[in-house]
């Protein structure tokens, strides 16, 4: 550099105000202004430029300069399909994905009443194994319709979590809810 | 209009009675398939029918050192991808509601449907081979694996003639009727995409964990079956935690959850439409058992029935 | 407050939603990233394949971020491991640099410089770029260069600079950013000229 050239050199306005983002790339900034900084750099299509010849200047000076554009395009492209993160699983009573197949599901399952009582002349379900076994029997007097309203509701959550291990492309979610009749009929 | 009509046709191929084969060549076919669902790479279009509903999916399997990763694209309603990696899965959807990820305890679909033990199968299913069938353009053979009591479904099976791939399944039910279909439309072997399939990374989950202290004990189990996972979980839009088991022959599955029963409890039998799911619940001291299975109800009533207090 | 920090502010907003905050570290990191990976895979193509791919998981993995490793460190060792599944996956192995360059120290060799990654054009401009940012430092007047240098080559801090040139922390604010104005406004039409390409 000869004496001519470092006179001619001659300082930028006074920007200060301007400092951020060269404050922010360094770290330099507490907390809450960084904050609003961050806030304010998504917003600006320039500052946002700045940014990057801010970032070239820095990897050029440490030997690194490479062409981004289309890592950066493919980048961008890639995480706009991406999920928002992440909050972590179901502490909520957020209804899961698969939850709808098992909804639909019990739409179409038709139900009856079943009692433990051995001294009642039901109908016998067949119960395999050991003799000790409880008898189980089908209580007629129980009205179908109660049954139906009861095991609908809980019996979906059940369905929900075995289709969660059993199948895991999980049935249609827009099937039609269609109420069926409780009688062994329906089928 | 002429492809909708074929997918049909291969839907409607009516029952083989085929030839039976010796239990070693049957073992050599399953394997065959058994390893080609996941050692294979290969990308396609199947679709998935449970009664009068049918699901279109868009697979890709690409096998990665001793485990295979696969992605699971649904086509029809709500967009829904499932990634499947050697440990788990997890299912993204974009809703009404924005994007929402889940992980589940199931990582295998179609076409890796037979464990990789295969050889037990025979203990429980008679295998006959049938006739030479065109499956997404592609010569398959057919395998029928016919249930040997009345504790699980039967399967039709149609393997690529020369990398064992199935191309489709068919669970059936009483009188050969179908009760769940899988079938590729078109697949190509060999190939995938480039990209690999990236697991998203989720938090770990704190609210599954093993069975410690069950206050059941399963005295037996259907013949065939053994224990696949005995975990406690939260029940999805409930805020109760339960057991969850899981038992499988290796094809068909049966869930049993205990928790402590209700005051007013009820017990209930279900089957749905085509009698593909059974369900039951018992009381058992204080707690109540729910058994559930994509399997006949005499599985499930054996379940439930072979439970003791401890 | 220090590089660390910004870092860790800008994988806060991230993980709240903000992906822009991400897309800024990309910026931020992603010709370092193609470097790093540019050592152990020879073809450009598939480099960019593997950072992008190492991009996604990042951001898929924010969650599991414990801000008590330097960004960057965690970022490169996600890239590493993608690197090392992509070539254990592939048929035919690739010439790749040994063993020593793949990732058993914390710190990336940063004084390579690769021509790999780049076509003739855009290696020609690469080399014109770098000249163009150095001609910049060397015109700065001394306490603007000083300023510069200590903190992108030596990555102190402002407190640092301050203590090392005598002077107030304001002031190095100051000169850093007026140094990095006068590069920019050198490199500006240099970067302007070809609309395809992004440094």
């Amino acid at each position: 550099m000869t004496m001519a050239q470092a006179h001619k050199w001659a300082p930028p306005q006074d920007a200060t105000a301007d400092a951020w983002l060269s404050a922010l790339m360094d770290g330099e900034l507490d907390d809450d202004e960084a904050g609003r900084a961050i806030t304010r750099l998504g917003k600006d299509a320039g500052a946002m430029r700045i940014w990057s010849e801010y970032g070239l200047i820095g990897d050029a000076l440490r030997g690194c300069v490479q062409d981004t554009a289309s890592l950066d395009r493919r980048v961008k492209v890639a995480l706009a399909a991406e999920p928002t993160v992440l909050a972590p699983l179901a502490k909520s009573h957020r209804q899961p994905v698969y939850w709808a197949a098992a909804a639909a599901v019990v739409a179409v399952i038709s139900w009856t009443v079943v009692s433990m009582a051995p001294n009642n002349p039901g109908v016998p379900v067949a119960v395999n194994g050991a003799p000790n076994a409880p008898q189980m029997v089908e209580d007629e007097r129980v009205r179908p319709t109660s049954a139906q309203d009861m095991a609908a509701n809980e019996v979906a959550p059940y369905l929900a979590a075995h289709q969660d291990y059993a199948f895991t492309v999980a049935g249609a979610p827009d099937m039609n809810i269609t109420p069926v009749s409780l009688s062994g009929d329906a089928r | 209009m002429k492809w909708l009509f074929c997918l049909l046709a291969i839907m409607a191929t009516p029952v083989w009675a085929g030839s039976a084969i010796p239990d070693s060549e049957a073992v050599s076919w399953l394997r065959r398939m058994s390893d080609a669902s996941r050692k294979l790479p290969y990308e396609g279009i199947f679709v998935m029918q449970m009664g009068d509903r049918m699901q279109t999916v868009q697979v890709e399997n690409r096998p990665n050192g001793f485990a295979n990763e696969s992605r699971l694209v649904v086509l029809d309603g709500q967009p829904r991808e499932v990634r499947c990696s050697r440990t788990e899965s997890v299912t993204l959807a974009w809703g009404a509601k924005g994007q929402q990820m889940e992980r589940r305890m199931g990582n295998r679909h179609f076409p890796d449907l037979l464990p990789e033990n295969v050889a037990k199968l025979v203990g429980f299913y008679s295998l006959r081979l049938g006739k030479t069938i065109r499956v997404a353009g592609q010569d398959c053979q057919l395998i029928e694996l016919t249930p040997k009591d009345r504790y699980r479904w039967g399967y039709r099976l149609c393997a690529e003639q020369y990398t064992g791939l199935p191309l489709k399944a068919v669970m059936v039910g009483d009188h050969d009727r179908p009760l769940l279909q899988y079938a590729f439309v078109k697949v190509r072997q060999g190939v995938t995409s480039r990209a690999a399939v990236a697991m998203p990374s989720m938090p770990s989950v704190e609210d599954l964990h093993p069975v410690e202290n069950s206050p059941i004990a399963v005295r037996q189990l259907p013949p065939g079956y053994s224990q696949l996972a005995a975990v406690k979980r939260r029940l999805p839009n409930r805020d109760v935690e339960v057991e969850h088991w899981i038992f499988s022959d290796g094809l068909s599955h049966i869930s049993m959850f205990v928790e402590p029963a209700p005051e007013r409890m009820v017990s209930v039998k279900g089957q749905s439409a085509r009698g593909l799911m059974n369900l039951l619940t018992r009381k058992l001291g204080n707690y109540q058992v729910t058994v559930v299975g994509d399997a006949p109800s005499p599985a499930v009533n054996f379940v439930a029935g072979n439970l003791d207090l401890r | 407050m220090s590089e660390q920090d910004i870092d860790r502010q800008l994988v806060e907003r991230a993980r709240q939603g903000d992906k822009r905050a991400f897309e800024m570290l990309v910026e931020k990191y992603q010709r370092r990233l193609l470097r790093l990976l540019s050592r152990m895979v020879k073809n450009a193509e598939e480099v960019e394949d593997i950072a992008q791919e190492t991009f996604i998981k990042a951001y898929r993995a924010l969650p599991n971020f414990r801000g008590d490793a330097a960004f960057y460190t965690w970022l490169y060792r996600i890239g590493v491991n993608t690197a090392k599944n992509y070539l254990a996956g592939r048929k035919k192995t690739m010439p790749t640099l040994s063993d020593q360059a793949m990732g058993d120290d914390d710190e990336p060799d940063e004084r390579l410089v690769v021509q790999d990654l780049n076509t003739p054009e855009t290696a020609l401009m690469s080399k014109q770029i770098a000249l163009a940012v150095n001609e910049a430092v060397d015109a700065l007047p001394e306490e603007l260069r000083s300023a510069i240098t200590l903190r992108e080559m030596e990555g102190l801090s402002y407190e640092e600079i301050a203590e090392s040139m005598n002077c107030p922390i304001g002031t190095v604010r100051s000169r850093i950013f007026r140094a990095r104005e006068a590069i920019a406004a050198k490199l500006r039409p240099m970067l302007g000229t070809s609309q395809d390409t992004r440094w």
